[in-house]
């Protein structure tokens, strides 16, 4: 994840639309993450955790999931997503893990 | 000459130990034990025996890659408990793992922490401990060295915040930072920094990426080869990041299992090559799924060998030293790396002290072309 954010900081401050990719276990870590490499408004969508052991077709659902956000990312106004991103609220990783957040795949 | 100013930011806080321990900790700039409060007094005595200034750049930690100052490593080192004749380990600690070649991953859910192994001089001239406990508790130096050096990883190069940016999964003690030193005298061989290519006479760290530590128990063995079944059987654990990633992994000896190898003439190439002939895994054994990650994903060049997965690509990229006191012990340290890296090995520079030219790089011990 911490790379995936450095990437999209990287990118974004290239001017290259991006999008990081994570799941929600780790979303409010990756948004501090990019805070504490000075953009905390880098676009950033969030899986159902996990993404580990998935196979094809459930990594086609969980981008199917996402394809709408991604798409209005990868389009959208640069400054008006930073400060969309900037002030989302991510559930903590505390919450994520006792909320059960995470789904079990079979 | 005058002490020079320093520039990080000045705090002011209450006039109180456990005042300023809590305050801190709000802040996210402790490990969760006290810590010495970095007084501009302190922080200024603790440079007194480098030679480097305050300024001087010694690595950018990740993921940040924000500068770790001579400077703040003093910082870190004074909250730390380290004393001034410490900062120059904790300088070259913080310079070996800072090397693109060591994988430093201060996020993440794995424990890996570096662990400082010290060679040369340095060992007395610190107070050290490369007998009894030399990785446990009650030496100063040993504990406030390591965890000085990952005081400085998380503060610089996290930025504070450890409780929001380290989601260690489970966690481990090795977290608080590790720093040993090799027990030379009582080795039969050379010590780990001669093998790497450094003068005796010179102090280094050499670091590694270490994510938990395994003791060996073995006071039955009566010769070598009963010995070593042991210790190389005890590095077949499924679940070990080595076996699916090249690193180099860390066996320390203690001095009476390296005796009697020493004693039946096994040279430490031998003790590597008997080692890696027994830490294996055969294929079958492992799950299908972690099959099928070794063959089609990993960075492991020699994988499957005759239906085997050894714990390294090729007996020389284990590392093995001597260390601690008198005791049928020995340990096993697994390592974590995704990329091809390598322990990585920096001297030890006291004021005074001329810098010596280091070795040509190794090939990577974990790794051969």
């Amino acid at each position: 994840m911490v790379w995936s954010v450095q990437t999209g900081v990287e990118m974004e401050r290239l001017g290259i639309p991006s999008v990081v990719v994570v799941t929600d276990a780790f979303a409010d870590m990756g948004q501090k993450t990019a805070r504490s490499l000075g953009l905390t408004g880098v676009p950033m969508v969030a899986a159902p955790h996990p993404f580990d052991c998935l196979d094809r077709n459930q990594v086609r659902q969980k981008a199917e999931q996402l394809y709408t956000e991604i798409k209005a990312i990868l389009t959208g106004d640069s400054g008006a997503l930073e400060s969309i991103y900037s002030s989302k609220i991510w559930p903590s990783a505390q919450e994520a893990v006792t909320s059960c957040r995470i789904s079990h795949h079979k | 000459m005058g002490k020079k100013s320093l520039s990080s930011n000045r705090n002011m806080f209450p006039d109180s130990v456990s005042a300023i321990y809590e305050e801190f900790d709000k802040c996210g700039w402790i490990d969760g034990l006290p810590i010495i409060p970095p007084t501009e007094e302190l922080v200024q005595d603790m440079m007194t025996m480098t030679p480097f200034p305050p300024d001087h750049i010694v690595g950018r930690i990740r993921p940040t890659l924000r500068a770790a100052t001579v400077e703040k490593i003093a910082i870190n080192a004074v909250m730390a408990g380290c004393k001034p004749v410490h900062l120059p380990a904790v300088i070259a600690g913080v310079e070996a793992v800072t090397d693109p070649a060591f994988f430093l991953l201060p996020i993440g859910t794995n424990p890996a922490t570096p662990l400082v192994m010290v060679n040369g001089p340095a060992r007395s001239h610190m107070d050290m401990s490369w007998t009894y406990r030399t990785l446990g508790v009650g030496h100063r130096a040993n504990l406030t060295i390591g965890r000085a050096v990952r005081l400085v990883i998380q503060n610089v190069g996290q930025g504070g915040a450890l409780g929001v940016l380290d989601q260690t999964t489970i966690g481990s003690p090795v977290k608080l930072g590790m720093c040993m030193a090799e027990n030379e005298e009582a080795s039969p061989w050379e010590p780990l920094h001669v093998e790497f290519g450094w003068p005796g006479d010179v102090s280094t760290v050499t670091v590694f990426n270490v994510s938990g530590t395994l003791n060996i128990l073995d006071e039955e063995a009566k010769n070598p080869s009963s010995l070593l079944n042991t210790i190389g059987r005890s590095m077949t654990a499924h679940g070990m990041n080595n076996f699916l990633y090249p690193t180099m992994p860390l066996v320390i000896l203690g001095v009476e299992h390296a005796t009697i190898l020493g004693n039946a003439g096994f040279t430490k190439a031998q003790v590597k090559q008997k080692l890696w002939e027994l830490a294996r895994i055969q294929k079958d054994d492992l799950s299908s799924e972690i099959q099928h990650y070794i063959e089609h994903k990993s960075k492991r060049k020699n994988k499957f060998i005759n239906g085997f997965i050894h714990i390294t690509d090729k007996p020389d990229g284990l590392a093995v030293v001597v260390a601690g006191g008198f005791g049928p012990q020995s340990m096993f340290c697994p390592t974590l790396g995704f990329d091809p890296y390598d322990a990585q090995t920096r001297q030890i520079l006291f004021k005074g002290e001329a810098p010596v030219p280091p070795p040509p790089r190794r090939a990577g011990g974990a790794v051969h072309p």
